[in-house]
């Protein structure tokens, strides 16, 4: 049976300031996670670095909390070496999309079966309080005091353009649309990205819970929007002056693990490696 | 003049895209097949087409240790081949060279005595075969005839069918066609060579080069995870298995960069794959964050590093063993890691099985350290035992091991000999949280002095238990007795021994060769025994700095003189035998 309480199992006491949108995070996560009966030992966290990042610590399974802008690739190497496995990938927008940005399109592109989860708070928590690359223009931080002079990066659009078959906006101020978000990218197959508009309440006082609340609207309540059909997502990401929260887009198309060549689909990392004749290949040298 | 039987070197050259390494291969393996002994070396340059490259091919019945000196014959694809290397050829000796494009001035060829067959390759290939390409196979068929060899291209036939029977009989023919062309025009000649290729009977052996030996390594370790991004001269790795692993269930990833790569092998470990990264300087380079990441969390990896001459883009074809410092020191903050250095093929074969199962057994980073030179040069090999290959899986912990437990499972378990058990992802009773912060037993966080302190001593206490139970002492060539100790590393192995044996035979002087495969953790007490014993000591290496000379001097105290080389190719034999020669204090003859 899985559990609530068993995701509780393993978990250390949360370091984040009262109020943090990331609670509600974890909190879907652990709730989609239960409903779907994905056990603590199929599943591995990984994390990049960040307020974020310590998520790996709050919910029980396997995890890795690697180096900064790292956790996909280092995701990559978990699923392929165990298809079997259900890797959640926890960061935020200066991890996923500053850092670690080189990584986010080829990941995508490679469509492996990894649900991508980013705290997006438009600020540099951690470090208190710098400007990220999701920051809008003129907002003012430590290290932009006249205001930022960089416009924001658009990660929805550079997913679409990667080629991501699950793409989807939640906002940790409404939780339980959250947690059905999670559930559907988690049991989509191939690779999902579920970017959480979670405020941070001590650094970023302009993008607040009711600042998203009056910047956002839901598609499911936009009578005919159809997630399937690329050129709405498109339109939706292009041509809104508010930010669309749901399932923007869901496609199909085969994953990385998939199209790989290979006799077998028994996990890598679980193959026996004794008595394995290799006569044949030594032969090629003569 | 007598005639030279069975001891040759050749150098083929000319433009990229000429199929100069064509012809070097398939002479190799020719004479491979016909029981001879073979190194070959390869000269290139970082672009496709144009510039010019060369391979060289040294012969002989007794194994080669270097790549030699002078040629015996030059096969030049072109006119500037000639003038770069006709120095090089040694009095008596064969030029062969296209003149389709113009003669060459005799010169001094002739006073040296030097045979000189002009042969119309590319003009042959295009008007009389109407296939430009074969222009290498004219010359082939040439050179064969130049050195008689395979008079009736048995040895050629069979290559030529191997190589080219999946594009039709026809295409067979044609090459055929094209090498009787070239062998047509040196009996036309009609003069005579001092060179004799002959047949001798041996059990068979492999022609292969260092980086086969170590994909082939990875491959019977169990290696089933490879993650890479293209580099030169690294690539090879990842290009051979790639091939190879489809059929025993691996898979190799082309990473978008450097830093993709390393984060990816290493989740590939955690997850329990036998997992591999392979790069050269600028790659490694942007490895060195992720391998903290790898020793703080002991997640088992295996790196090689094909050096090249740094620094940054540096010359990206050429050998240098200039990384040694990186590979040691090359962190931030303080980790255990194992550095290995091949010095050989079958080196190569043997100590990344090694490495793969060090890596498990301590739970951390194992680096191999080859060069451009010892990876792309080609050397005849007996085959390797694979009966001798052991699977050493270390503490991982099966099912019912964990089941068993009596307290919930600690991942960073403290333990006599620093290494804890391990589990992977999908046994139950195993999960278990690791992070690049430092952490306690249950792999939590922490920044508490005394569990920060604990688990520093926890992680180096494994290079103690290295030291006691794996750790290779250095191997030891020539004169046991000399006190005069040549140290190497690396592929400068085979020159060194070459140079001692021509000590003996010129000088009646025995040299000791002290040869470190293990690097890291540093053999220091076999070390000292030795040097201290030593009259003289001389460390040879292809750096600048005299990075191992310098290492020698950290860990033992004692200062060795240097010989030391940075211009992208390895030492010849002459060479070293010279720079040698001006250093050894010669006090008292030790007879042989």
């Amino acid at each position: 049976m899985v559990t609530l309480e068993l995701y509780n199992q393993n978990t250390v006491k949360s370091q984040w300031c009262p109020g943090c949108g990331d609670f509600a995070v974890i909190k879907s996560l652990k709730e989609a996670l239960v409903s779907l009966e994905i056990h603590p030992k199929d599943l591995v966290i990984t994390a990049g670095i960040g307020c974020s990042g310590r998520a790996f610590a709050y919910l029980n399974g396997y995890s890795f909390h690697g180096v900064h802008g790292r956790a996909l690739p280092l995701s990559t190497g978990i699923k392929l070496a165990n298809e079997a496995l259900k890797v959640l990938v926890l960061g935020g927008d200066g991890d996923g999309y500053a850092i670690g940005m080189g990584h986010f399109p080829h990941a995508i592109r490679r469509n492996l079966d990894l649900t991508y989860v980013v705290m997006n708070n438009q600020t540099y928590g951690l470090t208190k309080g710098q400007v990220s690359p999701t920051s809008d223009l003129g907002y003012r931080t430590t290290t932009t005091p006249a205001g930022n002079i960089e416009g924001a990066i658009d990660p929805m659009a550079i997913a679409m353009s990667s080629g991501i078959t699950f793409l989807a906006r939640g906002f940790s101020g409404n939780p339980k649309h959250l947690t059905k978000l999670f559930e559907r990218a988690l049991a989509h197959k191939g690779f999902s990205l579920v970017d959480v508009l979670s405020p941070c309440v001590t650094y970023n006082r302009i993008n607040t819970y009711d600042w998203y609340r009056d910047h956002s609207y839901y598609l499911d309540e936009e009578p005919g929007y159809d997630s399937t059909d690329r050129m709405q997502a498109w339109n939706t990401l292009l041509h809104n002056e508010k930010i669309p929260l749901g399932v923007i887009y869901q496609g199909e198309r085969p994953s990385y693990e998939d199209l790989r060549p290979t006799n077998t689909r028994e996990p890598i990392a679980l193959q026996a490696l004794h008595d394995i004749d290799y006569s044949e290949v030594m032969e090629e040298f003569f | 003049m007598a005639v030279i039987v069975n001891q040759l070197k050749l150098l083929a050259g000319g433009e990229a895209g000429d199929g100069v390494f064509a012809v070097s291969d398939m002479l190799a393996l020719m004479f491979a097949r016909a029981g001879l002994e073979i190194l070959t070396t390869q000269t290139y340059s970082s672009r496709i087409r144009g510039g010019h490259i060369n391979a060289s091919v040294r012969v002989a019945e007794r194994e080669i240790l270097s790549q030699g000196d002078e040629l015996d014959l030059l096969i030049a694809l072109d006119l500037e081949t000639v003038e770069l290397h006709r120095k090089n050829v040694r009095d008596h000796g064969i030029i062969l060279y296209d003149n389709s494009q113009g003669e060459i001035d005799l010169g001094e060829l002739e006073q040296r005595h030097i045979t000189v067959f002009p042969i119309p390759a590319r003009k042959i290939a295009r008007e009389r075969l109407s296939a430009p390409i074969m222009k290498n196979i004219v010359m082939t068929g040439a050179a064969l005839t130049a050195i008689n060899f395979d008079p009736e291209f048995e040895f050629l036939g069979d290559l030529i069918r191997q190589r080219f029977l999946s594009k039709g009989e026809k295409i067979v023919a044609k090459n055929m066609e094209a090498a009787a062309a070239g062998q047509e025009i040196i009996q036309q000649a009609n003069k005579l060579t001092n060179y004799r290729m002959e047949r001798r009977q041996r059990a068979r052996k492999m022609l292969l080069q260092g980086s086969d030996a170590v994909s082939f390594g990875a491959l019977v370790a169990g290696c089933r995870f490879m993650a890479s991004y293209p580099i030169t001269p690294a690539s090879d790795i990842m290009e051979y298995l790639v091939t190879k692993f489809p059929k025993y269930n691996g898979v190799m990833v082309q990473a978008e960069d450097e830093l993709s790569a390393i984060n990816m092998a290493i989740g590939a470990a955690f997850s329990g794959a036998r997992s591999l990264g392979a790069s050269s300087g600028p790659g490694i380079a942007l490895m060195i964050e992720a391998l903290g990441l790898a020793a703080v969390t002991e997640t088992p990896l295996v790196l090689v590093d094909v050096q090249r001459c740094g620094p940054s883009t540096g010359m990206p074809t050429r050998m240098e063993q200039a990384d040694l410092n990186l590979l040691l020191y090359g962190a931030h903050g303080e980790i255990p890691r194992i550095v290995i250095a091949p010095s050989d093929i079958e080196e190569c074969f043997y100590q990344t099985i090694r490495a793969f199962n060090l890596a498990e057994k301590y739970q951390c980073p194992v680096i191999i350290a080859t060069d451009q030179y010892l990876s792309q040069s080609q050397r005849t090999t007996w085959p390797f035992d694979l009966s001798k290959v052991v699977i050493d899986r270390g503490m991982l912990q099966t099912d019912e091991e964990l089941n068993n437990l009596s307290n919930p499972f600690r991942r960073y378990l403290i333990t006599e000999r620093g290494i804890s058990p391990r589990s992977i992802p999908s046994q139950e009773k195993g999960i278990f949280k690791t992070t690049g912060v430092e952490h306690v037993e249950t792999g939590n966080a922490t920044e508490n002095p005394d569990a920060r302190t604990r688990m520093m001593k926890k992680r180096f206490l494994k290079l103690d238990t290295f030291r006691q139970e794996d750790m290779q002492p250095p191997k030891f060539f020539g004169n046991p007795e000399s006190d005069i100790t040549i140290v190497g590393w690396g592929s400068t192995k085979g020159v060194i021994l070459e140079v001692i044996e021509r000590f003996r035979q010129e000088e009646a002087l025995d040299l000791k060769l002290m040869h470190l495969v293990d690097i890291w953790p540093f053999p220091d007490q076999a070390v000292a025994d030795v040097l201290h014993r030593s009259r003289q000591v001389i460390v040879v290496e292809n750096n600048f700095t005299g990075q191992m000379a310098n290492l020698i001097r950290q860990q033992t105290g004692i200062e060795c003189s240097k010989v030391g080389k940075y211009n992208g190719a390895p030492f010849s034999p002459k060479e070293l035998y010279q720079r040698l020669k001006e250093l050894v204090v010669i006090s008292e003859k030790i007879p042989t």
